[in-house]
C-alpha cells in the first residue's frame, strides 16, 4: 500500500512535468493512440488549468510512405468565453494560443494532405457549423478524445461553439515535398467564423517559393481564394525588385493582382 | 413557410403546454430562422395554457422568439408586417437558414440592384412599422414587465447541453429580461426618429435608379440628380412630419429609458456576488475600467438629454511617453487616443539616432488588454519605414514594459532586413484630454425655452456643387450656414467643417 502510495506521488510529478514541459502527443496515421490511461486522466486533471493546455505536439505521418506530413506545436492554448461588447458570453467561446507552429508537407498529388490543410484553414460555414469548427477539430483530435471513458486521456477543454481563434505568434509553412510553397509569419492571426478570412497583425512576411517576400503589419488573408490584402504600408521583394506602397492585393506566389500606390 | 408552419400547427395542435415548451426551448438552440420560427409556434401554443402562461421562463422565451419574429417572420405568424417583410418588397430576401450560412439575395438584373415594381414606398412603409411592428415592440415591452425578480426569488433558466449543444449548463438570469427591454426601447425610439420625418421619394421616378446606379455601381452620370436637384425636387424632403414632434419627444423618452435599462443591467450583474461564467450574458470583473468608461459617456448623453444641455465628451486624450531602454531614456512617444479612450489612429515615436531611425508616425495602436501594440511607419520621398511596437499595459495605464520594436523598410539610401529593439520601456508623462460639446436637445426639440421646435436634418445639410462636392462654408445651409448644426455642436464653425470634409474617409482600421 505504502508503495503504491509512493508510486502516485512519482506520477504525479512525472504528469506535473509533462504539464509544465508541454504535452506531447503522438499520432500515427490518423489515429490517437492511447497514452495514459483512465487513472492517469483523472490525476491530469488535477493538475491541469480548467480550459487551458500548456503545450502540445502534434505529428500526423502519411500512412504509405510513412513521411511526415503535417505537424502542429502550440505552447499554450486557451479556451474563454466570448466577449460581447463588453460583456461576456458562455454560448459562445474564443480560442487563444501561443506560439502556434503549422507545418504541412504536401506529396505530389496528395488529396489527403490537401484536405487535412484546407481543413485546419477556415472553411465553408456547413449546416449549424461555423468554419472554425475545422480548425478546432484538429486541435480536438490533439488533445486526445474528450472524456475519460474513451480509455484515451482526457482534459476538460470546452471548445463548443467558438467564435474565434486569437494566435499570438504564428507561423504557417507549406511544403512541396520538401520545398517551401509558403511561409506566413505574424505577432497575430485572427481567424474568426466570417469565413474565409484570417487577419494577420504585427509584422507579418509571407514568403513563397522563390523566396519573393511581402511585409506589412496588417494583411487580410483570404483562404478561399488564396490572396493576400494589405490597406496600409507593405513592402514586397521580388528577386532583385524592392516595392513599397500603400495598399495591395497578392496571389499565393506574391504576384501583383491589385496595388494603388507603389514606388519602386 | 406557410405550408411549414401549417403543418407544424398540425402535427403539434394537441401537445400539452409543457410538451410545447420543451419543444420551443429545443428548436430556440437549432441556431437556425426556421429553428426560430419554429420556436416561437411552440411558446405561443404553450403559452396558450392557463397553467403555462403565467411560467416566467416561458415569458421570457416567449417574449424573446416574439422579438426575432420582428426581424424574421415571413408567414405572418406573429405580425402582420415584419423587417424582412418590408425588406422583400423591395425584392431583398435571406438566403440559407442556418445562421453561420446565412446571406442577403439582392436582385440586380441589370448588373445593378434594381427597385421592383409595387416596392412599398415611404407612406406604405411608414404605416406597416406604425401599425405593426411599434405595436409588437409595446406588447412584447408589456409581456416582459409581467416577469419578476425579488432577492427571495430570483428569476433563472438553465439551459443544459442537451439542449444547447454546449459543453455546459447556460444560465438566464433578470439581467437579460432587462437587457431585451432596453434593447425593445432603443429599438423603438430609432423607428420613432424616422418615423419623424418627410421621406418620401418617388420609386418611379428614373432619378431614384440612375442615383442607385451611380452610387453603388459607380455606372452612368448624374446630370439631373444632384443633390441640390434632389432636394429641389422633393421641397418636403427630410422635415419633420405635422405631428412629427410628438413621436420626436416619445423617441427621446425611449432613448433615456433604454440607456437608464443599460444601466439597471450593470446594476444587476454586479449585484450577484457569485461567479457568472456560466451565464449567457455577464461582466468580466476585469472589464471595470471598459465599463466605466461606457457608462460616463452613456451618463453624460442621458444627462444632456434629460436636462436639455449639451454633453461634454472626452473626443480625443493624447498621453505623451517617455521611452527608456534599461534607465536611459532614449525617446519620446505621444499616442492620441480616440473617443473609444482605448486606441488610435494619432501620434509619434521619436527615439535617439543610436536606437533606431526617427521619427516614426503612429498609424494605429490598440491596448484593450495587457497586450498594448503599436503600428508605426515613416513615409517620404525617400524613405519608407514600418515598425511593429508591442509591450505589456499596466492595469492602471500608466506603464507599457517588455517593450519590443521590430521594424524593416528602405531608410539611409538602401533596404533594411528586420530590426527588433527590445527592453524598452514605455512611462506615462503628461495626458491632456479635448473634450467637446454634443447637443441632440435640437434635433428633438420640446424644450421651453430653447429648441422648442426641432430641426429638420434638411437644413443641417451643406449647399452641393455640380459634381456633388460641398461648397465650403455652407454647412447647415437651411439654417443660414450654422456650423454648430442648430447647437448640435456647439463648439464647431465653418473651418472645422472644412478641415473635416478635406480629409474624406476616415482610418482603415
Amino acid at each position: 500500500m505504502k508503495n503504491l502510495r509512493y508510486r502516485r506521488y512519482v506520477l504525479l510529478a512525472v504528469l506535473a512535468l509533462i504539464d509544465a514541459a508541454g504535452v506531447v502527443i503522438c499520432v500515427s496515421n490518423s489515429s490517437v493512440e492511447p497514452y495514459l490511461n483512465r487513472y492517469q486522466s483523472q490525476v491530469l486533471a488535477k493538475f491541469l488549468p480548467e480550459n487551458q493546455l500548456n503545450g502540445f505536439a502534434y505529428y500526423r505521418y502519411d500512412p504509405n510512405t510513412n513521411r511526415l506530413c503535417f505537424a502542429a506545436s502550440a505552447g499554450m492554448l486557451r479556451a474563454e468565453n466570448a466577449p460581447l461588447g463588453i460583456f461576456k458570453t458562455a454560448a459562445a467561446r474564443t480560442v487563444k494560443i501561443k506560439d502556434l507552429q503549422l507545418h504541412f508537407s504536401e506529396p505530389s498529388g496528395s488529396p489527403a494532405v490537401a484536405a487535412l490543410q484546407s481543413s485546419f484553414l477556415p472553411t465553408a460555414p456547413a449546416a449549424g457549423k461555423n468554419g472554425l469548427q475545422g480548425i478546432l477539430s484538429q486541435l480536438a483530435d490533439a488533445r486526445g478524445h474528450r472524456g475519460i471513458d474513451s480509455g484515451h486521456w482526457g482534459i476538460d477543454m470546452d471548445l463548443s461553439n467558438p467564435r474565434e481563434v486569437t494566435i499570438d505568434d504564428f507561423d504557417c509553412e507549406i511544403f512541396d515535398e520538401n520545398d517551401l510553397r509558403l511561409r506566413v509569419q505574424s505577432s497575430r492571426a485572427i481567424v474568426n467564423s466570417d469565413w474565409p478570412m484570417v487577419t494577420l497583425r504585427g509584422h507579418v512576411t509571407i514568403t513563397c517559393a522563390d523566396g519573393s517576400t511581402l511585409e506589412s503589419n496588417y494583411v487580410k488573408w483570404d483562404t478561399k481564394k488564396q490572396n493576400f490584402a494589405v490597406d496600409g504600408t507593405y513592402f514586397l521583394r521580388r528577386g532583385e525588385s524592392r516595392i513599397a506602397g500603400r495598399g495591395i492585393r497578392v496571389d499565393s506566389n506574391l504576384n501583383i493582382m491589385d496595388s494603388k500606390n507603389a514606388k519602386k | 413557410m406557410l405550408v411549414v408552419g401549417g403543418l407544424t400547427g398540425v402535427a403539434t395542435a394537441s401537445i400539452p403546454c409543457n410538451d410545447s415548451y420543451t419543444a420551443g426551448r429545443a428548436a430556440l438552440f437549432e441556431r437556425s430562422l426556421s429553428g426560430l420560427r419554429d420556436a416561437y409556434f411552440d411558446f405561443n401554443e404553450a403559452m396558450g395554457s392557463p397553467t403555462c402562461a403565467s411560467n416566467n421562463n416561458l415569458v421570457f422565451l416567449h417574449a424573446l422568439s416574439r422579438t426575432a419574429m420582428l426581424f424574421i417572420d415571413d408567414s405572418n405568424l406573429a405580425l402582420a408586417n415584419s423587417f424582412i417583410d418590408i425588406a422583400n418588397g423591395f425584392g431583398v430576401t435571406i438566403v440559407g437558414d442556418y445562421f453561420t450560412e446565412l446571406d442577403l439575395s439582392v436582385p440586380r438584373p441589370g448588373g445593378c440592384y434594381a427597385i421592383p415594381s409595387g416596392a412599398p414606398n415611404a407612406d406604405e412603409i411608414y404605416l406597416r412599422i406604425q401599425n405593426s411592428i411599434i405595436p409588437e415592440i409595446n406588447s412584447i415591452i408589456a409581456e416582459l414587465s409581467t416577469i419578476k425578480d425579488s432577492a427571495s426569488k430570483r428569476f433563472l433558466i438553465s439551459f443544459l447541453p442537451g439542449e444547447t449543444g454546449l459543453d455546459k449548463t447556460i444560465k438566464v438570469d433578470y439581467s437579460e429580461v432587462l437587457i431585451l427591454k432596453g434593447l425593445l426601447l432603443a429599438l423603438r425610439s430609432q423607428l420613432e426618429f424616422k418615423q419623424a420625418y418627410d421621406l418620401t421619394v418617388d420609386l418611379n421616378d428614373p432619378n431614384v435608379q440612375d442615383a442607385i446606379n451611380h452610387v453603388f455601381c459607380s455606372a452612368g452620370t448624374l446630370p439631373n440628380a444632384t443633390v441640390n436637384n434632389w432636394l429641389d425636387r422633393y421641397p418636403l424632403l427630410l422635415t419633420v412630419l405635422p405631428g412629427g414632434n410628438a413621436v420626436l419627444a416619445q423617441s427621446k423618452k425611449d432613448m433615456i429609458d433604454a440607456i437608464n435599462y443599460y444601466f439597471a443591467v450593470v446594476k444587476y450583474i454586479q449585484s450577484i456576488k457569485a461567479p457568472q461564467e456560466d451565464h449567457l450574458i455577464y461582466i468580466d470583473p476585469n472589464a471595470k475600467p471598459a465599463v466605466d468608461l461606457v457608462g460616463n459617456r452613456l451618463t453624460a448623453l442621458r444627462d444632456s438629454l434629460k436636462k436639455g444641455t449639451a454633453g461634454k465628451y472626452p473626443v480625443e486624450t493624447e498621453n505623451r511617453y517617455k521611452v527608456r531602454k534599461g534607465s536611459k531614456v532614449v525617446g519620446d512617444l505621444v499616442l492620441v487616443y480616440d473617443i473609444t479612450g482605448f486606441s488610435g489612429d494619432g501620434g509619434t515615436l521619436t527615439l535617439s539616432g543610436s536606437v533606431a531611425p526617427t521619427p516614426w508616425e503612429v498609424d494605429h495602436f490598440d491596448g484593450t488588454g495587457a497586450d498594448f501594440e503599436i503600428d508605426l511607419e515613416y513615409y517620404s520621398d525617400s524613405e519608407q519605414r514600418e515598425g511593429w511596437f508591442e509591450g505589456t499595459l499596466s492595469k492602471d495605464g500608466k506603464k507599457i514594459t517588455n517593450g519590443t520594436l521590430e521594424y524593416w523598410g528602405y531608410w539611409a539610401g538602401t533596404s533594411h532586413d528586420t530590426q527588433t529593439v527590445s527592453g524598452l520601456n514605455v512611462q506615462l508623462s503628461k495626458t491632456q484630454t479635448t473634450y467637446k460639446r454634443l447637443d441632440l436637445n435640437p434635433v428633438f426639440g420640446g424644450l421651453k425655452k430653447r429648441y422648442i421646435v426641432p430641426v429638420n436634418p434638411r437644413d443641417l445639410l451643406p449647399r452641393f456643387d455640380n459634381n456633388n462636392q460641398v461648397v465650403p462654408g455652407t454647412v447647415g445651409y437651411g439654417l443660414g450656414n450654422d456650423a454648430t448644426l442648430g447647437g448640435i455642436l456647439p463648439d464647431t464653425n465653418q473651418l472645422d467643417w472644412t478641415d473635416r470634409l478635406s480629409k474624406g474617409a476616415g482610418p482603415r482600421r
